[in-house]
């Protein structure tokens, strides 16, 4: 009522610009015009719109690229900022424009006001809350916070004493920011100051990655191939490939031998590589296409010599542990089988040295042959009178030298080479050999369990039926990709996550670290657990440690986990409650191993810091037995500004009840006041007003 | 005083029919199932009577809760879920149950693949027999080499060939079980089954198994397959199979027994019971373990599982350990298996810590009921025996732990057999179909008076019984609800749904109450029909009383925030019901002129050639046009843009109709004859009009000709208007000058109590959604530590909310007029279905995969809601067409 001309005039204007313009709205500024604009209700639907398709538009994105997405992309974007901007203004001026307001608009003014509240305190708690995630085992404490979103790239470089000798690692911490997205091929960060000690570079970022191993030929590699062998057990309608797994991992043969076994469930395959350099490649790939005949159970021994001629022979020898005297055809080699000291036929070695089989290549024996034990048979062979001196024959290890090295230098010589083959252990339902040359060519060879079965050569690519019938099982042989001389690197590629999962994969980088000219390229995942998991790179002599981590905020107390329960619906896996004891220290505030309990929906809050019961995973031993220790996952949130959003909200509850108790008085004023509509809403109220209702 | 009256006549009614209803409907008087529903099980970390058990086993074998099975001379027998759930598992009964149809394997090409193998057989053997004709051998040797054996090629083949007797009774059977009416295979029948996959001739079970594999991702951590249709139908076909064989065998499914009668002992005795067992397994004897020890061996094995190695221990030796131990054992363990029971021997049980009497007396009991339903052809148990089993059980039930008492279990069984959610459609069905038949006697009441004028108060009176008794019932069904599972009734997808249709039956109820007209009622009705009607009838909505997850277990919270979000649901809910109701009166309305059919076919003339191309693209029969998931999408999407075109189209045409063919009624009337109740009407309506809302009331008023008009037609409609204003308030006259304007005036008379309910109804859903966002925030923030996560749920709640705020923001700016509200009721429950439905089945699943199909049937979803909004596009068409100043 103070100023009636004012308000008549917003109220004609906003209801129909185009009616009746009286002089005041023409003389209005440009400034007053803008304003009435911002505080229109027009404004209003279109910025109601535009969130509402923006928020839509956000869940849609969030369910293809993840939450971590979203909030980079949509829910902190400029965009969205301007939007909300859009709101407050709008919001702000319809609330301004009507002042002096009269008592009908309180609810309406008050709502408005608690909506511009929540508003900026939403602002404000997104710019300055500070959150991540605190994971104990039980009996463990921490006092850091750990910031999933904000990734760090730790490197320990080794400190060296005078001597040269390690006495330290000095960890930097550098800082990194890859996005939510697998970087484009070429895209490079480099993340180190020009005077650090290294240079480390970022040059490939993958947010959800699966380890993939990646072969290439390198000059002094192993030997290796890609081989699949794909078995159906019995009534089982797709065949299985039970040597690859999704990481895809090859047969690479040892140094040593040349050879590599693995037993693979029903089946055995191994592989063998004879080099360039082997003098007698063709007789052994001719040895492996024509196996001796096997007829006891100790197998057959083949002697390769040369006869009186010069001229390359073989001569089987059925080892039956009688002990014999024979000389080799057409030759002046005499040849004397020998039974073990034990008086066993055959010399028993076991292949492991340890009991479960160490690490590092201690079983390379085991590891090339995949047998617990082998059988060694033991001739003696002398040339004429001389006394002669013991030659081995190992089974199926070619490389094997047949003369112990030692006897060969204190003077021995090899007068005949012993190959060896024994018959399969009977549980064996097949053993499938791979021979490939130095020259990259391929052979095979299959047992069943009655014996020797095929051979052949075999192309790569080429599918084999290995072995068939028998109750259904059908097994097939396949190598995709042979390299005589080859490396194998850990690499990682985009892990496929299903919808609904995508932002829970674990991130990988690539990167090149520089060391006095020195670069090495190598993949960093982060660690599935909360732990910085450090991988050791070599460049030059040094072994450094790189681990792609998370920043780590210390805390000014502890807290310390000492139990943790987990309560299931009886007889199911539903979990029903979960609790972790804590205690809590803080020397600040005087508590020492304060007991605390934090459950869903029960969170502690200290010192502004709240933490909440998100998660627990229950550990597994080796079988996948869960062991009944818990790691407890808390959420932890520290927002100094949740009363303002929480005073927002109380007030437009209170507005909106207000609102709707006084019957909203936010545009009443106009209709009352004005005198024209006051006449037409009496004269049409006799009547119901067709025109507008249809 | 009338109306008055006759609600309250109403009321008794709906109370009467409730009473009616609740007298327990009879099936087949199977006493002894009765009995026997009400023994306490534990399944799926829950206690509850046999009844609930039996009848999801059954439902999830047969398809439906009770069995009816015709014999070979026609007669039919009907089991109950109980009754049939205990024959299986009786001595001998499976000699008599695994040749009964029973096990659902409705999909024709499932059927034709299990049966394929047998046929062939049995054409082979047809045409090895040397009395077969020549030319009949020919045929069957056809047949034989058929890729699919049809249903109708094999009854052909009968029809014509003449067979020897024998081979035609045996392939006749076949035949009959090809036939799409038989829906049901036998478990012989499946377990004997051999099909040709890949190539491979596999047993029923191996494939199944194999199906398993395959859709779990072959347990190797490799990833699931998609099946196919006949794949996915075997599988389901497999999993009743499974259930079956493991009730009639008594082995459970896999390591989860299903019949569990008895809490476990806690006692020292059984401490010491199961210590003994522990020591037998640890000592390698464990084939010598009996499966009394075994269980309790198991037991402790599943405790060690959840506490660190340095607490566990033998029982018996750490009183600590000891004293927890015994508290899992009487509150969390599982039960023990009937048929554990049934293998012990007396003095075993006693050792267990059973009182050695009661448990002898249980066996007994049962063994008896063995032997009844072996005596018995029919597996009869008599009531005495099943009575003194289920005494029995209870006895040695309450002797060792917590045992439900009997009202409890009564109570389930109760909600079970009168399963009022189930019940709720049929009622509010009924509410409905009076109510609109109300409507309309009314509507041509108003004109004639008369016969329907009385016949509108009596539906009037019979729907809003009807309706009244389904709020009656829901609400009962609610507080058994509650009851049974001890929280508030809206943890999942059903819950939710049966809910809204409550509170929406609830705010319909009292704006009726509030106004007496018949809108809110009757839209109300639609509403909860429809909501009870999905939540009987769609898989997707689980109506089983589940466990919760702990965030939930706040019942405080969960009462608070999720009842106020879905009941603002309801609330849009009931706007969306009257929002329908007001669309088909503008479908039906008098306009200034009435539109031509050319003008109203015009969409669909569009529509069709685009729908159809959308169609042949998504269907693969347009050629190769989609192979990327976009195309496949965007032809969805053409193809709903087609259909929403054609129903739009259709429904204006119809709408013309019937507005047709009342507008001559009202030409036939001419213009006196104004009958009483329409005075009434619009008395009330005006009375009603003064109670609107100021905005509203205000936004109706002068200027309103010039908001729903697009600018440029503004200054000429509006001068026409004030014209036509000048006009009327000079005669002061009541009456219309033309049957037209009569006509439209009667229609607008309708309109406008409904926008006022419909802008009432939106008001309340927007408090509740946003007092709900709030409490949910601060619930969150409680629980979680943050207040606002941008959690999809909470952002859909919120869009929710900003898109009600638009139109009724834009309707005090004048940019939506009645039409816009009825419509934007409509439109806006998309946002209500995405933050309801979508987010969980649309977001979760994702439009990612080809997934219209399957898990919450997005495709079915999406069009029947564009179905929906595609209606008032075609009142929105006939209004534009028919508001067009002609002259």
């Amino acid at each position: 009522m103070a100023k009636p001309t004012k308000t008549a005039v917003f109220n004609e204007t906003n209801t129909a610009p185009e009616l009746v313009p009286t002089p005041a709205v023409q003389r209005q500024s440009v400034a007053r015009g803008v304003y009435r604009f911002l505080a229109s209700l027009k404004l209003a639907v279109f910025s109601l719109s535009s969130l509402s398709a923006l928020l839509a538009y956000a869940t849609f994105f969030e369910s293809w690229y993840g939450t971590e997405a979203a909030r980079a992309y949509v829910y902190r974007s400029p965009i969205f900022y301007i939007v909300n901007c859009l709101l407050f203004t709008n919001i702000f001026c319809a609330a301004t424009i009507r002042y002096p307001w009269k008592k009908t608009q309180i609810g309406f003014v008050i709502t408005h006001l608690g909506l511009l509240t929540l508003i900026v305190g939403s602002f404000i708690s997104q710019k300055f809350t500070d959150d991540g995630q605190v994971g104990l085992s039980e009996g463990e404490s921490s006092r850091q916070l750990i910031r999933t979103q904000q990734p760090v790239i730790r490197v320990r470089v080794p400190e060296k004493s005078d001597a040269g000798e390690t006495v330290a690692l000095q960890e930097y911490e550098l800082d990194i920011k890859p996005g939510v997205f697998p970087w484009k091929p070429g895209r490079t960060e480099k993340v180190t100051r020009p005077n650090d000690p290294f240079q480390f570079e970022v040059v490939g970022f993958l947010p959800e990655a699966q380890p993939k191993f990646a072969h290439e030929s390198i000059a002094d590699g192993l030997p290796m191939i890609d081989a699949h062998l794909l078995i159906n057990a019995p009534n089982q309608i797709e065949a299985q490939d039970i040597l690859s797994d999704s990481v895809g991992r090859w047969l690479k043969a040892d140094a040593r031998f040349g050879r590599v076994a693995q037993n693979a469930g029903p089946a055995t395959i191994a592989f063998q590589y004879i080099s360039k350099d082997d003098s007698e490649v063709a007789e052994k790939v001719a040895d492996f296409l024509n196996p001796p005949k096997i007829t006891t159970p100790d197998g057959t021994a083949r002697l390769h010599y040369l006869d009186k001629t010069g001229k390359k022979r073989t001569f089987d020898w059925v080892v039956d542990g009688k002990p014999r005297k024979e000389t080799l055809p057409d030759s002046d080699l005499t040849v004397e089988f020998l039974p073990s000291k034990e008086g066993e036929i055959v010399l028993r070695m076991p292949t492991r040295l340890s009991e479960n089989g160490g690490p590092g290549g201690n079983d390379i024996l085991f590891n090339a042959t995949g047998e617990a034990e082998i059988g060694i048979v033991r001739f003696k062979i002398s040339k004429g009178d001389n006394p002669g001196s013991d030659h081995y024959g190992w089974p199926d290890l070619v490389q094997a030298p047949s003369l112990v090295p030692g006897d060969a230098s204190k003077g021995a010589t090899q007068l005949a080479r012993v190959s060896y083959l024994r018959p399969r252990a009977p549980g064996s339902f097949g053993y499938v050999e791979v021979l490939g040359t130095g020259d990259g060519k391929l052979y095979y060879r299959v047992f069943g369990r009655e014996g020797f079965r095929k051979a052949a050569e075999l192309k790569k690519g080429e599918t084999i039926e290995a072995f068939s019938g028998g109750g259904g099982m059908a097994g097939k042989l396949r190598v995709d990709d042979f390299l005589p001389s080859g490396s194998e690197k850990l690499t990682y590629v985009p892990a496929n996550l299903p919808v609904g999962q995508k932002g829970n994969g674990l991130p990988a980088i690539q990167c090149k670290m520089t060391v006095a000219g020195t670069t090495k390229d190598f993949w960093v995942r982060r660690s599935p657990d909360l732990k910085p998991l450090y991988q050791p790179v070599r460049i030059g002599t040094d072994l450094y440690e790189v681990a792609y981590d998370v920043d780590r905020m210390d805390l000014d107390f502890e807290i310390k986990l000492v139990n943790f329960e987990a309560g299931v619906d009886p007889g199911t896996e539903q979990a029903s409650s979960f609790e972790s004891q804590i205690e809590l220290t803080d020397s600040k505030e005087k508590v020492q191993s304060k007991p605390i309990t934090i459950s869903m929906n029960n969170p502690l809050i200290w010192r502004g810091y709240t933490f909440y019961q998100s998660n627990y995973i229950p550990a597994t031993d080796e079988s996948g037995r869960r062991t009944g220790d818990f790691i407890s996952v808390f959420q932890v949130r520290h927002d100094r500004v949740w009363g303002i959003t929480y005073m927002g909200s109380l007030i437009i509850v209170i507005g909106i009840f207000l609102q709707f108790y006084m019957r909203s008085g936010a545009f009443k004023g106009r209709s009352t006041k004005s005198e024209v509509s006051k006449t037409a809403a009496q004269s049409s109220s006799k009547r119901p007003r067709v025109e507008s209702t249809l | 005083m009338s109306r008055s009256h006759s609600l309250f006549r109403a009321c008794f009614l709906g109370m009467a029919g409730l009473v009616w209803a609740m007298v327990p409907a009879q099936i087949n008087a199977q006493d002894f199932a009765k009995t026997l529903g009400q023994v306490a099980v534990m399944e799926a970390g829950r206690i509850k009577p046999l009844d609930t058990v039996a009848r999801h086993e059954v439902k999830q074998i047969y398809g439906r809760e009770t069995i009816k099975l015709t014999g070979v001379d026609g007669s039919v027998s009907k089991w109950g879920p109980v009754a049939a759930f205990i024959d299986w598992q009786m001595p001998n009964r499976d000699d008599f149950w695994d040749n009964q149809p029973f096990i659902l394997t409705e999909f024709v090409p499932l059927k034709e693949k299990l049966l394929a193998e047998s046929i062939r057989e049995a054409l082979k053997a047809a045409a090895a027999d040397a009395s077969t004709e020549a030319a009949a051998k020919s045929a069957l040797e056809t047949l034989v080499k058929d890729e699919i054996i049809t249903h109708d090629s094999l009854k052909n083949l009968l029809a014509t060939a003449k067979l020897p007797a024998a081979h035609q009774s045996v392939l006749e059977s076949f035949s009959k079980k090809l036939d799409v009416g038989s829906k049901w295979m036998t478990p012989k029948d499946l377990e004997t089954s051999k099909v040709i996959v890949d190539g491979r001739s596999l047993e029923f079970k191996d494939w199944f198994r194999n199906l398993v594999g395959k859709k779990n991702g072959g347990g190797m951590g490799g990833t699931p397959t998609k099946l196919t249709e006949v794949e996915n139908r075997a599988y389901e076909t497999g999993g009743r199979l499974v259930h079956y064989t493991g009730i009639r065998d008594r082995t459970g499914l896999g390591k989860s027994p299903i019949f569990t009668v008895m809490p476990r002992p806690s006692s020292d005795a059984y401490l010491k019971f199961t210590s003994q067992a522990l020591k037998k397994a640890i000592d390698g004897q464990e084939t010598a373990m009996t499966p009394m020890e075994r269980d309790a061996a198991e037991a402790l094995d599943r405790y060690f599982e959840d506490i660190p190695k340095s607490d566990r221990a033998m029982p018996g030796t750490k009183p600590d350990f000891d004293k927890k131990y015994s508290i899992w054992l009487s509150g969390k363990s599982p039960w023990i298996p009937l048929n554990t029971i049934m293998e012990a021997d007396d003095a075993e049980l006693a050792s267990a810590g059973f009182a050695a009497d009661k448990a002898k007396a249980m066996r007994e009991a049962f063994r008896k009921m063995e032997a009844e339903a072996q005596e018995s052809k029919t597996g009869e148990i008599s009531n005495p025996t099943a009575l003194s089993f289920s005494a029995a059980a209870r006895q040695l039930g309450e002797g060792v732990g917590v045992y439900p008492s009997v009202a409890s279990l009564a109570r389930e069984t109760h909600f079970n057999s009168f399963a009022p959610f189930f019940q709720a459609p049929t009622i509010y069905g009924a509410g409905l179909f009076f109510l609109l038949f109300c409507l309309v006697f009314t509507g041509i009441g108003e004109k004639s008076g008369g016969l329907f004028a009385k016949l509108g108060k009596a539906t009037y009176l019979v729907g809003m019984a009807a309706f009244i008794g389904g709020i009656a019932i829901e609400i009962y069904g609610f507080y058994l609800r509650i009851m049974i599972s001890g929280w508030a009734p809206v943890t999942n997808m059903y819950e939710t749904v049966i809910w809204v249709a409550l509170v929406t039956a609830v705010l319909g109820l009292a704006l009726e109450l509030i106004y007496r007209k018949i809108y809110a009622a009757t839209a109300a009705t639609g509403v909860a029909l429809m909501a009870t009607l999905l939540a009987a009838n769609v898989s997707l909505l689980d109506p089983e009383i589940r466990s919760l997850q702990p965030v939930l277990r706040s019942n405080y919270w969960l009462t608070i925030h999720v009842l106020t979000i879905v009941s603002s649901y309801a609330a849009f809910a009931l706007a969306l019901g009257l929002g329908l109701l007001a669309t088909g009166y503008y479908l039906t309305a008098t306009y200034r002129r009435s539109p031509g059919f050319v003008q109203l076919i015009a969409p669909a003339l569009a529509g069709l050639p685009i729908g159809l191309f959308g169609y042949l693209s998504v269907t693969g029969k347009a050629g190769e046009f989609v192979t990327s998931e976009t195309g496949y999408y965007i032809s969805f999407l053409t193809a709903l843009a087609g259909m929403m075109l054609v129903v739009a189209s259709v429904s204006s045409i119809l709408g013309e109709l019937i507005a047709r063919a009342l507008f001559r009624s009202y030409e036939a009337a001419g213009v006196v004859n104004m009958a009483v109740e329409f005075d009434e009407e619009s008395a009330e309506a005006e009375s009603l009009q003064s109670a609107q809302a100021e905005g509203l009331k205000h936004a109706n008023a002068a200027g309103t000709t010039a908001v729903m008009e697009p600018p440029s037609k503004v200054v000429k409609s509006k001068a026409a208007n004030l014209v036509d204003q000048i006009r009327k308030s000079s005669t002061q006259a009541m009456e219309p000058t033309s049957p037209r304007e009569r006509s439209m005036m009667n229609t607008a008379a309708k309109i406008k109590p409904l926008s006022t309910f419909i802008y009432r109804a939106m008001q309340v859903g927007v408090l509740l959604v946003a007092a709900g966002t709030i409490l949910g925030g601060v619930w969150a923030d409680y629980s979680w530590g943050r207040f606002w996560g941008w959690d999809p749920k909470e952002v859909w709640a919120l869009i929710v909310l900003l898109v009600y705020l638009v139109p009724l923001h834009g309707r005090f700016a004048g940019w939506v007029n009645t039409f816009g509200l009825v419509a934007s009721s409509v439109v806006c429950f998309m946002s209500v279905m995405m933050a309801w439905y979508g987010v969980n089945f649309v977001l979760g699943v994702g439009l990612h995969s080809y997934g219209f199909v399957e898990g919450g049937s997005q495709g079915v979803v999406m069009t029947a809601i564009a179905a929906v909004c595609a209606v008032v596009g075609g009142a929105w068409w006939r209004r534009h067409l028919g508001q067009k100043v002609t002259a």
